[in-house]
Parts: structure tokens; C-alpha cells; sequence
């Protein structure tokens, strides 16, 4: 509304020619004659649409009171016509270009709206599959954990040991896996008393229980066969070998002295075999040896 | 009445070919616009006055969802009629004292 904006018909003729290339008088002359043709367009009640620009249109004002802004007295405004001009939305961007990166704020956000983006539901479908796979191979890694789930054409050919955790010098309630502990008492019974052939799915765990009495006596057994298993890993053993169980100068219950070093030694050599191929479990075996030697 | 219409009565009423109406027609809108954008105002003698208006933000309805909202601040393109082009399509005589409201 202020007038420090306004261009004068001058300059703008100019600017007019310029991007024209024509003089300025043609200029002025054409858009004197424009705006004559429009006008008497528009007062013979047609519309003209410019492209890209906007359009002039009309309208009828039927008959309504008013009031005279100078006296405040009503009258009557008789019904007329009145000129619009739309602006079509290529000028309208144009003008809004300073503000064109405003958007809505909604008073009420939508909680929902997540659900219209893409984005988001690809994310999801990956974050599921991501867990998915994730779960699979959990599975499948505890799968080789225990021994009662290996495939028979493996566990035929060796058996794998368990220890399931338990610390060895703890007097804790030796919880053995049901499944490994599958002695077979037939072709036992038939060798001597002090020797046991290992069958499919034996432990040196499970042989010590029966042998022994005490499952945590089995390095005793490891110690005894070591010069045989060729291995050198505690865990592995193969099947169908034959394992001297050592005969004790007292009982698992009641040990004496020399029962006790012999355990001692055996759980050395068993965290020294550990440390060898890189066992973890080998920080343990040597705790349990060193608190032995201790009593 | 179309932009070829017009392009066609204007090069006949000042004599001049269709393709320098074209241009001159093209030449006068985008200069319009352009000190539109820039937030200029042009006059156009006889026709009226291209302006722009801005608009605060303001909280306004939405009869699409019934809702309110905040509008972002906004600069739209007006036209203010002249007054002459406005007493031509008034339509009715003017009275006595000049031009009617």
C-alpha cells in the first residue's frame, strides 16, 4: 500500500522494451493498447485468461445497503459489476519464493501420519528381518553347543563332552544333560571292571559319574589316557576307544592324600591341555588345581 | 478471451505482427511477475495496480478435515482495480457528485 514500493510507468516501459528489444514508445504504446483491450473485454462482462500469469473476471453485486463513510448516513448501494483478477498458481510461487519453505503447523499433531511414509515401513520390514536372522543364528549356534542335537553321521564318528558351564571345584549339584548321558552298560559289562569302551554320545563327564561316582573326577580318567588320545583336547574324545578308569587308593567320598594330588595333576594337565588349543575354560582348571594344592 | 485472442486484437489494433504482440505480451507479464517477486508494485494505466500483500502467520480453518491450524506467513499477489476501469464496468450511470463507491 505504501507508495516507496511503487514503479513508474516510466521505468517500467523501459524495463518492458528492454527485455523486448523494442523502443520504448513501441512499449508504451502496447501496453497502453493492452490495457484498453482488456478493459473493454471486461465491460462487455468477458474474462481473459493469461497463461502462467491469471485471469480478469467479472462478477455481478446484486443491490445491498451501505452507508456513506463521510456522513454515516445508510443508502443504498444499487447492484453492479466488479473486476477480480486470480492469480494462477506459477505467480503465486513466484511472490511466495521468500517463504516457500514455511509449512502447515497442525494444532493437533497426527500421531499416525508415520504410517503414509515409506521410510518408515522399510525400516521396519529390515528391523524384523534384521531380528529374524539374528534369532536364526543364535539358534544355530546353541545348536552346536549341545551335543544331543548333533547330526548322527558326526556323533557316530566322535563324541563331544560337556561340562555345561559348572566350575569343577564347586559343590553344586552336577547337572549333566539327559541326552548325553546315554551309557551303553551292555558292552561294558562284558570288558573288565576297570576299563569302559566310549559309545556314540559318552562323555568323559557321564563315564566319571557312573565309573567314579563323582563327576568331577573326570580329568582323573583324562590324565590316566592321555598318552592314547591323540587329540590332546579334553573335550574330544573319539568313540569306540577303550579308557582305563585309575583305580583309587580311597573312594570319591573319602579321598586320602594321594587320591588328592592325583586330581591335583590331572586338573593341571586338563587347564594346561586347555590353554594349548585356546580353551577359555583353562583360567578355571587352574584356579580348581591351585586351590587343591592349597588343601 | 484467451492469450492468443488478445495477442491477435492488440497486433491489429496497433498494426503490428503477431509475433511482436507475442513478445511484447510475454515481455510485460514476466516483468510483472518478476517485480512481484522482488516486492515491487507496477501500475498499468487504465487497468489497475499489481501489488503484493503479506500475510502473518495466522491460525485458520481447514474445512477439508474441519480442523484448525497455523498458516505460515505468506506473500500472495493482489490486483487493485483502477478506478476508471472500475466506474467503466460499473455498469450504471454515476451520479452527480462523481464516481460511485
Amino acid at each position: 500500500m505504501s507508495d516507496d514500493n511503487k514503479i513508474t510507468l516510466h521505468s517500467f516501459t523501459a524495463l518492458v522494451a528492454k527485455r523486448a528489444k523494442v523502443s520504448s514508445v513501441e512499449a508504451d504504446d502496447y501496453i497502453h493498447q493492452f490495457a484498453k483491450t482488456i478493459s473493454e473485454e471486461l465491460e462487455a462482462g468477458g474474462e481473459i485468461s493469461l497463461y502462467h500469469f491469471g485471469r480478469f473476471h467479472t462478477t455481478h453485486v446484486e443491490e445491498q445497503a451501505g452507508h456513506d463513510p463521510n456522513s454515516g448516513e445508510p443508502l443504498t448501494i444499487p447492484e453492479h459489476s466488479r473486476v477480480h483478477f486470480r492469480p494462477y498458481s506459477a505467480l503465486r510461487f513466484a511472490v511466495n519464493g521468500p517463504f516457500r519453505l514455511l509449512r502447515i503447523k497442525e494444532l493437533t499433531p497426527d500421531k499416525t501420519d508415520w504410517r503414509t511414509r515409506t521410510g518408515a515401513w522399510i525400516l521396519l520390514v529390515l528391523l524384523v528381518l534384521l531380528l529374524i536372522v539374528l534369532g536364526y543364528r543364535t539358534k544355530s549356534w546353541m545348536s552346536t553347543q549341545h551335543a544331543s542335537v548333533v547330526p548322527p553321521e558326526l556323533s557316530s564318528d566322535k563324541a563331544v563332552v560337556t561340562h555345561a558351564g559348572q566350575t569343577p571345584d564347586t559343590g553344586a549339584p552336577a547337572t549333566v544333560p539327559a541326552a548325553t548321558v546315554e551309557q551303553e552298560t551292555v558292552p561294558t559289562a562284558t570288558v573288565a571292571a576297570t576299563e569302559v569302551i566310549v559309545s556314540p554320545g559318552d562323555t568323559l563327564w557321564a563315564i566319571a559319574a557312573t565309573r567314579l561316582g563323582d563327576s568331577y573326577w573326570w580329568p582323573v580318567i583324562y590324565a590316566e589316557n592321555r598318552p592314547e588320545l591323540s587329540r590332546r583336547n579334553p573335550d574330544l574324545i573319539n568313540s569306540g576307544i577303550t579308557l582305563r578308569i585309575p583305580a583309587l587308593a580311597g573312594s570319591v567320598n573319602s579321598p586320602n592324600a594321594a587320591d588328592l594330588r592325583l586330581k591335583k595333576n590331572a586338573y593341571q594337565m586338563v587347564a594346561d591341555d586347555y590353554r594349548k588349543i585356546g580353551n577359555p575354560r583353562a583360567a578355571e582348571y587352574e584356579k580348581a588345581a591351585a586351590s587343591r594344592s592349597k588343601e | 478471451m484467451d492469450q492468443s485472442e488478445l495477442i491477435e486484437k492488440v497486433a491489429k489494433e496497433l498494426g503490428i505482427s503477431n509475433t511482436l504482440s507475442q513478445r511484447l505480451l510475454k515481455a510485460t507479464l514476466r516483468e510483472i511477475r518478476d517485480l512481484l517477486r522482488v516486492g515491487h508494485a507496477v501500475t498499468i494505466p487504465h487497468l489497475g495496480t499489481f501489488d503484493t500483500a503479506t500475510y502473518a502467520e495466522h491460525r485458520g480453518y481447514r474445512p477439508a478435515s474441519h480442523d484448525f491450524a497455523i498458516f505460515p506467513k505468506r506473500r500472495v499477489p493482489v490486483f487493485r482495480t483502477g478506478t476508471l476501469l472500475r466506474e467503466d464496468v460499473y455498469d450504471i450511470e454515476p451520479d452527480e457528485e462523481g464516481a460511485p463507491t
